[in-house]
């Protein structure tokens, strides 16, 4: 990755585990349903999301999708639909959030600029993951 | 001389959809070079003999050059053989010779390998589903090819190369139109398994970037100045051979196949973070993640061990249920090593637990001083 995305993990890594920590705080600690950690699966994905989102901030065409997204389930979660529409996934199609309304040459720069940042959350997700896993296994 | 030299040629072909593309893969033996940035070591190795490579596209009228100073890389030797052997048979001696050592080098499978195939646009399937494949893609690029003609394609479709040996295969008709015909096609494909191999072969972001520049700037009307916009903003030590790549794009102008490549690579990366997502979720939430600076830290030096964090971790064995962990694990090997269709159902005992990457992570957070004690923190 190049040095100009330090910044950019170091936001993303932060935002993501305030998210998590909120979305941990508020979970009972272990789940027993199928429903609930489906729930809980849901929220830390959309929370992944979210914080690639806002971490990037306005600037992208496909972070301001992205957070428009947000707003809107906010909305609508006041009002709970059985429908969940899956966060992010099946409405890009192959392309990227809010790439619908995007000419071809911007849509390749987003593109870029998306692949950029998820390559940089799936990292920071599998370091929590390795971090978490092997401290739980050093209490062992 | 040329008998000799047909029988790998005619391996080359033959094999080209499916058996080649293994491998092709297989042969770039990443270099031994710094830890796990294998792209970036071939980069540094490659930009002037890629660049030779690639510029002598339009070597048909000219004479051939003579072969660049091959590194030791066996990948590039070979690809440069390749290429060699496709464009013309006054090269037979060295290309004959590098074509024997290339073949006697065994076929390594590493992370590059395994990266490449993932993300490789067709189908990790058969090889028969790779042929198809293959097939429609270059009808798909010939189309494509033939709508877009700019000067520079216009000059190789008009030009001949001087002699080909093109051995007519099967069922394919021999007369000198489909000949030139298919040696051409052989020739774009050549170049778009070059730019295949130099583009997936890597996880690198900056790569994919370069790339879509690229695709933009071909879709655009004229490259000429946009290319410098466009290069400026990335990567600057990749420039020279992207914009080598980005011209071998322009005249093969086979976007489909790389368009496929971006799309499914950003898939790949979407379903990553659905996995990551679900086992976050799972791990038990109680584990405090007072671990920001570490992750700072551990950023920045793992950006290249992406393959070293591939192995799917057993220590959450504790909080998942057994069959939850077979299919996840199931579902990271599937992932990481095929990138094909996955079923969430099947349970099947796909199950590897090595160990020992697991301990060398551990060893790299021992040394970023990670406090073991974890705080646990019961909600």
């Amino acid at each position: 990755m190049k040095n100009p995305n330090y910044p950019l993990k170091k936001r993303l890594a932060s935002r993501f585990l305030k998210a998590l920590e909120k979305i941990k705080y508020n979970m009972s600690p272990s789940p027993v349903s199928i429903e609930e950690k489906r729930r809980r699966h849901r929220a830390v994905r959309g929370a992944a999301y979210a914080s690639m989102a806002s971490s990037v901030g306005p600037r992208r065409a496909w972070s301001r999708a992205l957070l428009r997204k947000m707003r809107e389930r906010k909305r609508a979660r006041r009002n709970p639909r059985n429908a969940d529409t899956r966060f992010g996934l099946n409405q890009l199609c192959d392309v990227v959030p809010g790439g619908e309304a995007m000419d071809s040459r911007s849509l390749l720069n987003e593109t870029a600029h998306y692949i950029e940042c998820l390559v940089a959350q799936v990292q920071i997700m599998r370091e929590i993951l390795h971090s978490s896993s092997s401290s739980s296994s050093t209490t062992l | 001389m040329d008998p000799e030299l047909e029988p790998p040629q005619l391996q080359f072909r033959s094999a080209q959809m499916g058996g080649a593309f293994d491998d092709f893969h297989g042969l770039i033996s990443p270099p031994q070079v710094t830890g796990g940035s294998s792209f970036t070591a071939l980069l540094e190795l490659a930009p002037p003999q890629a660049v030779e490579l690639l510029v002598t596209e339009d070597f048909p009228a000219k004479q051939p050059p003579p072969p660049p100073i091959f590194p030791t890389d066996i990948g590039l030797i070979h690809r440069a053989s390749k290429f060699s052997v496709f464009a013309s048979a006054d090269n037979s001696l060295e290309s004959n010779a590098i074509l024997s050592v290339s073949n006697s080098i065994p076929v390594k499978q590493e992370e590059l390998d395994a990266d490449s195939r993932r993300n490789s646009s067709s189908p990790a399937g058969s090889d028969q589903s790779l042929k198809s494949g293959k097939r429609k893609e270059r009808e798909k690029k010939l189309k494509e090819s033939n709508k877009k003609s700019k000067s520079k394609a216009a000059n190789d479709d008009g030009e001949e190369l001087p002699y080909v040996h093109v051995r007519a295969r099967r069922g394919q008709a021999t007369d000198s139109h489909s000949l030139a015909e298919r040696a051409r096609r052989d020739k774009i494909n050549a170049r778009m398994k070059l730019l295949q191999e130099l583009v997936p072969g890597c996880n690198k972001v900056s790569c994919h970037n370069c790339l879509l520049s690229i695709i933009v700037s071909s879709m655009g009307s004229n490259c000429g100045d946009y290319l410098g916009l466009i290069f400026s903003g990335h990567s600057k030590r990749l420039a020279p051979l992207t914009k080598c790549i980005c011209r071998c794009v322009v005249q093969i102008s086979g976007t489909a196949m790389v368009l496929d490549e971006i799309i499914n690579h950003v898939q790949a990366l979407q379903r990553q973070v659905e996995f990551l997502s679900m086992r976050l979720a799972a791990v038990s939430p109680g584990i405090d993640f007072d671990l920001d600076s570490l992750f700072t830290v551990n950023g920045s030096s793992n950006d290249n061990s992406y393959s070293g964090m591939f192995a799917p971790p057993i220590c959450t064995e504790g909080q998942l249920d057994g069959a939850r962990q077979l299919q996840l694990q199931q579902l990271w090997h599937c992932d990481e090593l095929h990138q094909s269709v996955w079923a969430r159902e099947t349970d099947t005992s796909n199950f590897i637990a090595p160990a020992n990457s697991l301990l060398s992570y551990d060893s790299t957070s021992a040394n970023s001083g990670k406090p073991v004690a974890p705080r646990c923190t019961t909600s």
